[in-house]
């Protein structure tokens, strides 16, 4: 499946999440960040580039992520992004708030016809 | 903390425009060429990896675009470059340009010099406090029935009595000579008053004092000057209360000086009381003005006046009442109106004859329009674009117009009666300068539905007709042509579009490489033979500037970075020279 990620709304949020996620372990390239979504995601997920730098050039600029030039192992030069604290301080906090939503949502999905 | 940090970051991409947009798009080239290489890995033929690549990426200038358009600053940088892009075109055409200046100056400065005349004049109260109270008091014949006429002074002290009367005054006119000490001989308004002036009037003198009751009941020699003369002939000196003046010869006291502009009658220049030889005439050439009671209107006034002027002539003559405020402009009042409809008929010509300029500009601009939306720009980007070029020459036309309006003005001013209220006050109202600059400045967008959003959305083709279009290989930095149809805004075919890559052609004439069939044809006139505008330097976006010799440097294109010399493109703006 192929988000088409729309600048606003819920999904616009979880893209920058999802980004945020990704950058958890090692710092990525804007290509690398892509990739790895896909593969997480099991390719449910392909963010194109039209969505993606819009998305990183906003969490640069909101101090979630920080952008440095470094040379990739195919000696090119990539821009690698990483983690602030702030960013890792706001991964925890959407991730514990996707959680409770998602679990509200799934309460409500799950409601016997009794409990409506 | 947040709001900080974007606005610092804001101001460090302004800073370093350049720079942010290299990294972008390299960036952007990086990830492009990682996904080549990557599909290059798993099995693809180079040129389908690119492809691939390339549909997967989408338009390099469309994401360009959306990442810019995540700073605030992007508004700036646009606004800028719109600025920039409207003064070069007002600047390649100058005939074009000071013709609609200079309806639009003329326009919006006549209107805003008559329409501040006739908010000083007409719908302005005047200058006293209270004035709506102020009225006028005529006398007329009943038997035979005469015109409206003054009173006599023994009409005036009936009427002061009347119990819907508050204050009132007397006023007759004469012109006489005024000299003595310094100053020289000359001829000046003296208006002889009986009543209280300043009390009626509600003023009080800027220099010196009012009459005293003692001094208007003995009609002594004291004299209150007009601001104006006090200024002219005593050099505004503050120590002239005091001083001796002769009004034909007679010795008279200055005791005040007559504040600025609330002198009355208008076309006064000294007031002094009104002697007890004066009182006697029968004469009616006494003006009559009276401060109504609270509350008191001028039909009760006029019934009360009305009684007593026939109780005292014998049911001869009658009294009524007009407010000042219409009687003042009363002759001058249909001849303002005539001249605010002149001028709002010369602002709706000089509207239309700029509509009519711009319509006939805009033949010329169906191409360029149509390529923009080809290239990725949208409706509103063009309309913005189009509303930028319409203030600039709103805003050339106002600052022109405001030149002319105060010209307008003083002319105007000069022209009119002495009599006329707050004509000393006038001065050029911002507020229908402003409404001239806006009504003109969104007037030409809506002159031009076809050339603005509408031609946005029609196919590149209609402006690029003769061409067609390829698509970019970031890669190999060579063209594979598609269609033209294929093109459309915001599409994958690629970002840039040209027809040839002709490294080769001989930098010759473009109307020989035209006619010998080497070049193809510009869709702006046509033909387009693409030279370098300045020694390879990218802009700020990232593109460079090429102009078409053809058009002399009318076209700017979205030229592939690294093509060469003599490569024809599809131009994004074109001109006929």
């Amino acid at each position: 499946m192929t988000t088409d990620v729309k600048p606003s709304g819920l999904v616009q949020g979880t893209l920058h999440m999802l980004i945020l996620k990704t950058l958890t372990l090692e710092p990525l390239h804007g290509y690398g960040i892509g990739v790895r979504l896909e593969q997480i995601s099991r390719g449910a997920f392909q963010v194109n580039a039209g969505s993606l730098f819009p998305a990183l050039r906003r969490l640069e600029r909101d101090g979630l992520i920080s952008g440095e030039w470094q040379v990739t192992e195919n000696n090119r030069r990539a821009k690698y992004y990483s983690l602030t604290p702030s960013g890792r301080a706001q991964l925890r906090r959407e991730t514990r708030d996707w959680e409770a939503q998602t679990t509200a949502i799934a309460r409500i999905l799950r409601a016997s016809l009794g409990e409506l | 903390m947040a709001p900080i940090r974007r606005l610092l970051a804001g101001l460090k991409a302004l800073i370093r425009g350049h720079r942010v947009e290299q990294e972008l798009d390299e960036e952007l080239r990086a990830y492009v060429e990682t996904s080549v290489e990557a599909k290059i890995r798993a099995g693809m033929k180079r040129d389908d990896a690119v492809r691939a690549a390339q549909i997967q990426s989408g338009s390099f200038e469309a994401v360009k675009d959306r990442v810019r358009d995540v700073g605030w600053e992007s508004v700036v940088e646009t606004a800028w470059r719109d600025v920039r892009y409207a003064a070069r075109m007002l600047r390649r055409h100058p005939i074009w340009t000071a013709t609609a200046t200079l309806s639009l100056a003329v326009g919006i400065g006549l209107n805003a010099a008559v329409f501040s005349v006739v908010d000083w004049v007409l719908l302005r109260p005047l200058p006293y406090p209270a004035s709506h109270e102020l009225v006028h008091i005529f006398t007329a014949g009943r038997a035979p029935v005469t015109g409206p006429s003054g009173v006599t002074h023994e009409e005036f002290v009936t009427f002061s009595r009347a119990a819907t009367v508050r204050q009132a005054i007397g006023f007759s006119n004469t012109t006489r000579i005024l000299s003595g000490g310094a100053i020289e001989p000359v001829h000046v308004m003296v208006s002889r008053v009986v009543g209280d002036f300043f009390a009626t009037f509600g003023v009080h003198p800027d220099v010196g004092r009012p009459f005293g009751q003692e001094e208007m009941a003995a009609g002594m020699p004291v004299v209150v000057l007009g601001h104006e003369l006090w200024q002219r002939s005593f050099v505004a000196d503050p120590q002239v209360v005091g001083r001796t003046v002769l009004i034909d010869g007679a010795p008279h006291t200055i005791i005040g000086v007559m504040p600025a502009g609330r002198g009355y009658p208008r076309d006064a220049e000294v007031w002094r009381p009104l002697t007890p030889a004066e009182r006697a005439s029968d004469d009616r050439d006494l003006s009559m003005v009276a401060r109504l009671g609270s509350g008191v209107t001028s039909a009760t006034a006029s019934v009360e006046l009305g009684t007593l002027a026939q109780a005292v002539s014998n049911d001869i003559r009658t009294a009524w009442v007009d407010e000042v405020r219409r009687t003042d402009v009363g002759s001058i009042k249909a001849s303002l109106q005539a001249l605010f409809a002149a001028a709002m008929l010369t602002l709706l010509i000089a509207c239309a004859n700029v509509a009519a300029l711009v319509g006939a500009k805009n033949g010329d601009r169906i191409g360029e329009v149509a390529i923009r939306g080809a290239l990725g720009a949208s409706p509103g980007r063009i309309f913005r674009q189009l509303i930028t070029e319409s203030l600039m020459l709103a805003i050339a036309g106002g600052l022109l117009g405001l030149l002319f309006g105060r010209w307008a003005l003083s002319a105007l001013v000069a022209m009119a009666p002495v009599s006329v209220p707050r004509l000393t006050e006038i001065s050029l109202d911002g507020r229908i300068l402003a409404i001239g600059l806006v009504s003109t400045g969104v007037d030409r967008p809506g002159c031009r539905p076809r050339t603005g959003t509408s031609a946005s959305r029609r196919d590149a083709n209609v402006g690029a007709k003769p061409v067609g279009m390829a698509s970019y290989d970031a890669a190999a930095a060579r063209p594979s042509r598609v269609s033209a149809g294929t093109s459309r805004r915001g599409g994958r075919s690629g970002e840039w579009c040209w027809t040839s890559h002709s490294q080769s052609l001989p930098a010759r004439d473009p109307q020989s490489r035209l006619r010998s069939g080497s070049a193809h044809r510009c869709p702006c006139i046509s033909a387009a033979t693409i030279q370098r505008r300045r020694a390879a330097a990218p802009s700020r976006a990232g593109r460079r500037e090429r102009e078409c010799s053809w058009c002399r440097g009318s076209c700017f294109f979205n030229a592939a970075p690294d093509a060469g010399i003599g490569s024809t493109y599809v131009s994004e703006r074109g001109q006929r020279r």
